[in-house]
């Protein structure tokens, strides 16, 4: 027959245990339950997640409109109709590298492309900008504008962006330019690629988010 | 029945005493790991890459996607004298390009080896309306097993090489064919540092995160 001690001391053993074991058993249920309201209301919540992640800004009047030469061409367009609708006196391009098909005279280099547009499009000479050589990334680009802002007067500048890309070129411009005291509204351009509600249920839309993610990532780690 | 204060404050001194080793041993992992950032991060990018040592092949073939890159690297095999064909897949064409039986894609890769004098007998469309790597390889198989290949040469870029060889591996099982995966550099930046440029980091990080989606398929 066991001691009365031995009882006591088995007792006070095995009552830190049933703590443990019920803390275990809480965790494991509220883990389930708030993966099941999770998958009911998956919808909402990944919804908001693109919400969240947008910076999306409202393109009011500024100095002048920065777009890429390699931009979408519905980011390209977005910019030209605010030059149509006098937001910006002036259209900046910045020029993004050259092709090896274009060095070899296969295809013709974006530049050329978007100056046979804005011809096109009847903007005239005074009214455009190119700025930059061979800008492959945001992070070349942006010095380039500051640059050429600075030594002509420019304060606010308009950017068209895709959709998910707009947090990071707004983190990035506000490093870059705002120092200059240069104002940058990014305002976001809706893709053919993907829907910004349902981005979840594409590859592109996949692909697009979770790029930005690490992309802001190696951003916050190198700028 | 209170336990025992000093064997309750022993206990906690010996866990005490356990985490700041652990601490320590973390900080000082940390401390390396950082110091030798560059070695073991360029390392991993070596062990990722399949590079096939090159060899004279029937054919060499121009994955969908590389127009700007892997079709010169095939006409570079082609006028060198290592690959008597140059392969192409037709790709699908996009939503956006809807008047159209062949893509963009197809038509400059075919367009780029013409420009670069490889002859039209030289040069051969595979496939029908490709849309994925998977679907590429598929109809080099095809063909492949068409003109009973011995050698076929697959140059890309260097972060694809490793999915990309073990889908030959799967797909050309039981063939006599050998596929030689080579690496094509990237334009912009050196893939051994591909930590150091946006690109190089981007493009690592999305073959990582495949071969992952690829091993729970």
């Amino acid at each position: 027959m066991p001691s009365s001690d031995v009882v006591a001391e088995t007792s006070a053993a095995s009552k830190p245990r049933s703590n443990w074991r019920r803390r275990i058993i809480w965790s494991l249920g509220v883990g389930l339950a708030a993966l099941l309201l999770a998958g009911v209301f998956h919808r909402p919540l990944l919804r908001g997640v693109a919400r969240l992640w947008q910076v999306d800004q409202t393109a009011g009047s500024a100095d002048a409109i920065v777009v890429s030469t390699g931009a979408s061409p519905e980011q390209f367009q977005q910019a030209l109709s605010w030059w149509r609708e006098g937001r910006a006196p002036r259209l900046v391009l910045t020029r993004s590298e050259t092709k090896s098909t274009d060095r070899a005279g296969i295809t013709v280099s974006m530049v050329e492309q978007r100056r046979q547009q804005l011809d096109a499009a009847g903007v005239p000479e005074a009214a455009r900008v190119f700025i930059g050589e061979e800008l492959r990334l945001l992070s070349q680009e942006l010095p380039v504008v500051r640059a050429w802002a600075g030594s002509n007067g420019v304060k606010h500048i308009l950017v068209p962006s895709e959709p998910f890309a707009t947090r990071r070129v707004n983190w990035l411009a506000r490093r870059v330019l705002s120092p200059a005291g240069i104002e940058a509204t990014v305002v976001s351009v809706a893709t053919p690629h993907y829907s910004v509600s349902e981005w979840w249920r594409s590859k592109d839309g996949l692909l697009a988010m979770e790029n930005e993610w690490a992309l802001m990532a190696y951003y916050w780690w190198n700028h | 029945m209170t336990t025992n204060p000093t064997a309750t404050s022993l206990r906690h001194q010996r866990w005490l005493k356990r985490l700041g080793a652990l601490a320590l041993v973390g900080v000082l992992l940390a401390g390396i790991t950082w110091q030798t950032r560059e070695r073991w991060l360029s390392g991993i990018a070596e062990a990722w890459v399949v590079n096939d040592p090159v060899e004279r092949a029937d054919a060499v073939m121009v994955l969908g996607g590389g127009a700007q890159f892997r079709s010169f690297e095939a006409v570079r095999f082609h006028h060198a004298g290592l690959a008597g064909k140059v392969l192409f897949p037709h790709i699908k064409p996009g939503a956006d390009e809807p008047d159209t039986t062949t893509s963009r894609e197809t038509s400059l890769i075919d367009r780029v080896l013409a420009h670069e004098h490889v002859p039209a007998e030289a040069r051969e469309q595979i496939g029908h309306n490709i849309t994925s790597t998977r679907d590429e390889v598929l109809a080099l198989r095809v063909w492949a097993d068409g003109v009973q290949a011995r050698v076929i040469l697959v140059p890309t870029d260097p972060f694809h090489t490793r999915r990309l060889k073990a889908l030959i591996h799967s797909i050309f099982a039981g063939s006599t064919t050998r596929v030689l995966v080579t690496v094509v550099d990237p334009p912009g930046y050196r893939w051994q540092e591909w930590w150091r440029d946006e690109q190089g980091f981007l493009s690592f990080q999305n073959e990582l995160l495949k071969s992952v989606q690829n091993a729970f398929k």
